[in-house]
C-alpha cells in the first residue's frame, strides 16, 4: 500500500504520494492514514464544479484534482481578476478546503502557476514573463524528459523559450513544445467544459441567504421573466431549462427541465420548474441558505416564425398543440423523462424491435404509424401489451413443429381452445445485437421464432412463440409467451 | 387566446358558471345539459339504450376485473377509447366552443390527421404484470399509436396525479388510466377528483382497476370485464375478433345490465356479440372467418333481446360445458360449434 495524497503537514513531515505505507509509518508512527477513495474524490470534485459554476458556466474537470475556469468576460460581475480569485479562494477556505489557485491566459500557465506560486495574476499577455521562472516540472510533461531536461541543465521554463524549436520537437517529441506553447500563450488550449455553454442565462444574488420555498418559487417566476425578454429578442424558444441553486455552504443544487415544444413564456416556465421542485422527496434542502439562484435556457430553439405563423393560421389546432406539449412537459417533469414517452414505429418485423418509445419531451409530432391497420373481420394480429422480456412457459404440443395444445404460464396451466398460426418471424440476421430475448435465453434471439395466437378455455389471448426450427435448429424447441391481448 | 373574444361574458355563460359551481358543490345535481356534449353511441343497440344514447364524454368510466382479466379490462377501455376518437367530434366537447370539424366527417371516421392525443397511464407493477401497451397491438385494434403519450409511475399516487393532469388539458380526447389492486389512494375523494377535473375539460376518463374489491367510486358508470362466456371449445382454430362480458354495475341513476360485447376495430364500433363465434366454416389455413359472423348482420342475431337482468354475482358463471343458456338465454342462443 501507498500513500495516495498528503496533507499540508505531512508533506511537511516529509512524507510524499507515492511512498509505501510501511516507510511512512516508519518515519512517522503517528501518521493519521484513510483508505483512497477515488470515487468519491471524483464526486467531490464534480459536486466542486457545479459550485464553480457561479464563477462561470464553463467549467472543466483538470486531471483527478483540478478545475480549469474560463473566466473570459466574466470577471467585471465580480469586481476584477484579483477580487474573483480572492473570492473563490475564500469561499473553498470557509468550506474547508484548501485551494490553489492563480489567473493566466492559457489554462496551462495558470495551471503551472497554481501547483508553484498559488494566488498568482498574471496581466493579460503577461505568461511568457510569469513562468520563465518556473521549473520545467510545472509543464507536467513526461517524468523521463523532464530529467533529461534536468541533466541537461535546463531547469526553468524561461531556459527553453530561446531553444530552436526543431531541435526540441526532435529530441523531445511534439508533446513538450505544445505544452511549451501553451504556457507562454503562444497556442490555443482546447477545454472541454462539463456542460455546454447556456444560450441565455439570468441570475439573482441574495445579501440575505433565502430558505423558505416559496422564496425561491418567486424568484423562478421572476427569473423567468427576465429568461423571456433575452428569448424574444432572438427569436428563441427554451427546450431545456436548468436552474441552479447555489447554497450557502457551496453546494449548488441542479434542477432540469426538458419542453417537447420551444417556449418562452414566463409563466410556462416557471410551473415547470417548479413542478421539478415538488420532485425533492424529503422537501428541497436549502442548507444554510441560497445566495444565488441562476436560471439558464442550455437548449433553445428558434421559435417565432414557425409558432407564430400556425397560431394565426389554425388557431385551434395550435392551441391544443400547445396544450399537449406542455401537459407532456408537466408529466416529464413530475415523472421522469423516460417515463413519457409516445411510440415511433420501427422497420423491423422482430416484435420487440417494430416499436420503440422515444420520450415525449424530446419531441411530439411526426410519428405516423403505417397503414393499414386493423384487419377487417379478424382478430388482431399483435397483442395490445408486450412484456419487456418474454417469458419462459412449459408448453404441450402433439408434434414438435405442431401448434401448443396446453401451456403453463407463471404457475397456471392453460388449455387452448383457439389458436391462430404459426405465424414465422426469423432472425435478423444483420442485427443480433439488443432486444430482450437475450436476457431470456442466450441462443433464442438467433433462432427462427414461430408465433401463435392462443385463446385459452378461459377466453384470454396469449401471443407465445416457439423459438427454433425442430431439427434444423434445435431438437428441444422453447417456448415463451410475448404478450397479451385485450 | 381565442377562447374570450369578448370581455363581458353574457347572461348564458355566468348562468352555466353558477350551474357549474352548484354542480362542482352538491355532488347530486347534474351539470347543465348545456354544456354536456352529446353521449358517443358505441354501437350496441341495447347498451347504447341502457347508457341514455351512449358513452358519456367529460365524465370517470372505472373498468374492474379481476387480476387474470387485467388485459381485458385494458383492451375494453382501449376499445372505449378508440371508439372516442373515431367519433366525429368524438374527441372532443363543446364546452365552451362548438367544435370545427363535426361537418366533415362520416359516421365512423377514421384517424383523422388532427385528431386529439390519448393519455395512457400504467404503473411499473402493471407493466411487469401484463406488459407495456404494443403499438403495433393498438394500431390493430384501432388506436392510433401516433396519438398517444404514454406515462408509466412508480405509484399509484403518482398515477391518479398524472390522469389528474392529463384531464385538466383540454388537448386530451380521453385518459385511459390503469391501477393495480386496490391501493388505499384509489377512493372516493380520489374519484370524485378525477370527476371533477373531467366535467371540468370534457376529456372522458378511462379507469382500469384490475384486481380492484368493491369499493365505493365517484364513476360515472362502472363495468366489469370478463372473457365472453359461452364461447365454448371450438374445433376451428379461428379467432374472432375481440370479445368481452361487461357488466355494467353501476349506470348513475339508471339500471345496469350484462352485454357481451364484440369490439370490431376496422369499423371503430362495438356489436352485439354473434351467438356462433366458433364458426366451422373458417378456413383454418389462413384463419378467415366465415361470413356467418364477418359483418354487424350476422343471421339469427336479437338486438333488442341483449340486454339481461343484472346478474348478482360478478364472476362469469356459464363457462361450463352447458355453455350459459340457464344464466342468460335471452343474450346468446349459443349452442358448442361442433
Amino acid at each position: 500500500m501507498r500513500l495516495a495524497a498528503v496533507d499540508r503537514v505531512a508533506a511537511a513531515a516529509g512524507l510524499d504520494p507515492g511512498l509505501t505505507l510501511a516507510d511512512a509509518r516508519a518515519r512517522r508512527p503517528d501518521l493519521e492514514t484513510f483508505p483512497a477513495d477515488p470515487e468519491a474524490d471524483r464526486r467531490t470534485l464534480l459536486a466542486l464544479a457545479e459550485w464553480a459554476g457561479r464563477y462561470t458556466p464553463l467549467v472543466s474537470l483538470d486531471g483527478p484534482c483540478g478545475l480549469v475556469l474560463d473566466i473570459a468576460g466574466c470577471t467585471h460581475l465580480f469586481g476584477g481578476e484579483t477580487a474573483l480569485l480572492a473570492d473563490l479562494t475564500g469561499r473553498l477556505r470557509r468550506r474547508g478546503l484548501t485551494g490553489a489557485a492563480a489567473i493566466a491566459d492559457t489554462a496551462t500557465a495558470a495551471r503551472a502557476l497554481a501547483r508553484t506560486t498559488p494566488g498568482t495574476v498574471v496581466p493579460p499577455g503577461g505568461n511568457a514573463e510569469a513562468v520563465a521562472a518556473l521549473p520545467v516540472g510545472a509543464l507536467e510533461a513526461d517524468p523521463s524528459t523532464v530529467a533529461t531536461l534536468d541533466r541537461l541543465g535546463l531547469k526553468r521554463i524561461g531556459q527553453l523559450v530561446g531553444l530552436p524549436r526543431q531541435t526540441l520537437a526532435a529530441r523531445f517529441g511534439p508533446d513538450l513544445l505544445t505544452r511549451l506553447d501553451r504556457a507562454l500563450a503562444r497556442a490555443d488550449e482546447p477545454l472541454s467544459p462539463l456542460r455546454a455553454p447556456p444560450a441565455f442565462l439570468v441570475e439573482r444574488t441574495f445579501a440575505e441567504p433565502i430558505r423558505l420555498v416559496e422564496d425561491i418559487e418567486r424568484t423562478i417566476r421572476t427569473l423567468a421573466g427576465h429568461l423571456a425578454e433575452p428569448l424574444t429578442r432572438h427569436g428563441q424558444g427554451a427546450r431545456r431549462l436548468a436552474l441552479t441553486l447555489f447554497r450557502l455552504d457551496g453546494r449548488a443544487l441542479r434542477i432540469e427541465a426538458g419542453l417537447s415544444r420551444p417556449a418562452r413564456a414566463p409563466d410556462v416556465m416557471a410551473s415547470l420548474l417548479r413542478e421539478r421542485l415538488v420532485t425533492f422527496d424529503s422537501g428541497l434542502d436549502t442548507g444554510e441558505g441560497i445566495e444565488l439562484v441562476r436560471l439558464a435556457a442550455e437548449v433553445v430553439e428558434a421559435f417565432d416564425a414557425e409558432q407564430v405563423a400556425a397560431a394565426r393560421i389554425a388557431p385551434d389546432r395550435t392551441e391544443d398543440e400547445e396544450a399537449l406539449a406542455r401537459l407532456a412537459d408537466r408529466l416529464a417533469a413530475r415523472l421522469g423523462r423516460d417515463h413519457v414517452v409516445r411510440l415511433v414505429s420501427r422497420d423491423s418485423h422482430i416484435p420487440e424491435r417494430a416499436a420503440a418509445a422515444v420520450p415525449a419531451v424530446d419531441g411530439l409530432s411526426g410519428t405516423h404509424w403505417p397503414q393499414p391497420l386493423p384487419r377487417p373481420g379478424r382478430a388482431p394480429e399483435r397483442p395490445l401489451r408486450l412484456l419487456a422480456v418474454p417469458e419462459p412457459i412449459e408448453a404441450i404440443a402433439e408434434v414438435p413443429d405442431g401448434p401448443p395444445i396446453r401451456f403453463r404460464w407463471r404457475r397456471v396451466l392453460r388449455r387452448i381452445a383457439r389458436m391462430e398460426g404459426p405465424e414465422r418471424i426469423a432472425p435478423e440476421w444483420w442485427a443480433q445485437a439488443g432486444g430482450g430475448l437475450q436476457e431470456a435465453s442466450e441462443d433464442a434471439a438467433t433462432l427462427t421464432r414461430d408465433y401463435f395466437r392462443v385463446e385459452d378455455d378461459a377466453g384470454r389471448r396469449y401471443w407465445v412463440f416457439r423459438a427454433g426450427l425442430f431439427g434444423r435448429e434445435t431438437a428441444r424447441p422453447r417456448w415463451y409467451l410475448h404478450g397479451l391481448f385485450g | 387566446m381565442p377562447d374570450a373574444p369578448d370581455t363581458l361574458p353574457d347572461l348564458d355563460s355566468l348562468r352555466r358558471r353558477i350551474a357549474r359551481l352548484e354542480g362542482d358543490g352538491g355532488g347530486s345535481a347534474e351539470p347543465d345539459q348545456s354544456r354536456v356534449a352529446s353521449p358517443v353511441p358505441l354501437g350496441h343497440p341495447a347498451l347504447d339504450d341502457t347508457l341514455g344514447g351512449g358513452l358519456r364524454r367529460g365524465d370517470l368510466h372505472e373498468i374492474r376485473a379481476s387480476e387474470a382479466n387485467g388485459a381485458l379490462a385494458f383492451g375494453f377501455a382501449a376499445a372505449l377509447a378508440a371508439r372516442l376518437c373515431a367519433w366525429p367530434g368524438g374527441d372532443r366537447v363543446d364546452v365552451d366552443r362548438p367544435p370545427l370539424e363535426r361537418t366533415a366527417q362520416g359516421p365512423t371516421g377514421r384517424h383523422r390527421p388532427g385528431g386529439r392525443w390519448t393519455l395512457i397511464v400504467t404503473t411499473f407493477d402493471g407493466a411487469g404484470e401484463w406488459g407495456r401497451p404494443y403499438g403495433p397491438g393498438l394500431a390493430a385494434f384501432g388506436l392510433d399509436p401516433g396519438r398517444l403519450l404514454i406515462v408509466e409511475t412508480r405509484r399509484p399516487r403518482e398515477a391518479l396525479w398524472a390522469a389528474e393532469e392529463g384531464l385538466s388539458s383540454r388537448a386530451l380526447a380521453a385518459v385511459l388510466a390503469e391501477i393495480r389492486g386496490d391501493p388505499a389512494v384509489v377512493d372516493m375523494t380520489a374519484t370524485r377528483r378525477l370527476t371533477l377535473r373531467a366535467a371540468r375539460s370534457g376529456v372522458t376518463a378511462m379507469l382500469v382497476r384490475p384486481g380492484a374489491g368493491a369499493g365505493l367510486s365517484a364513476a360515472r358508470t362502472r363495468w366489469r370485464i370478463s372473457p365472453p362466456a359461452d364461447l365454448g371449445v371450438s374445433e376451428s382454430l379461428a379467432l374472432p375478433q375481440p370479445a368481452w362480458q361487461a357488466d355494467l354495475e353501476r349506470n348513475a341513476a339508471r339500471p345496469g345490465g350484462c352485454f357481451t360485447l364484440m369490439w370490431k376495430p376496422d369499423e371503430h364500433v362495438f356489436t352485439p356479440a354473434p351467438p356462433l363465434l366458433t364458426s366451422g366454416i373458417a378456413d383454418p389455413g389462413t384463419g378467415q372467418p366465415g361470413s356467418a359472423w364477418s359483418g354487424s348482420d350476422w343471421p339469427g342475431s336479437d338486438r333488442s333481446g341483449t340486454a339481461v337482468p343484472r346478474r348478482q354475482a360478478a364472476a362469469p358463471a356459464g363457462r361450463t360445458a352447458e355453455g350459459g343458456s340457464a344464466d342468460r338465454p335471452a343474450v346468446l342462443p349459443l349452442r358448442r360449434a361442433g
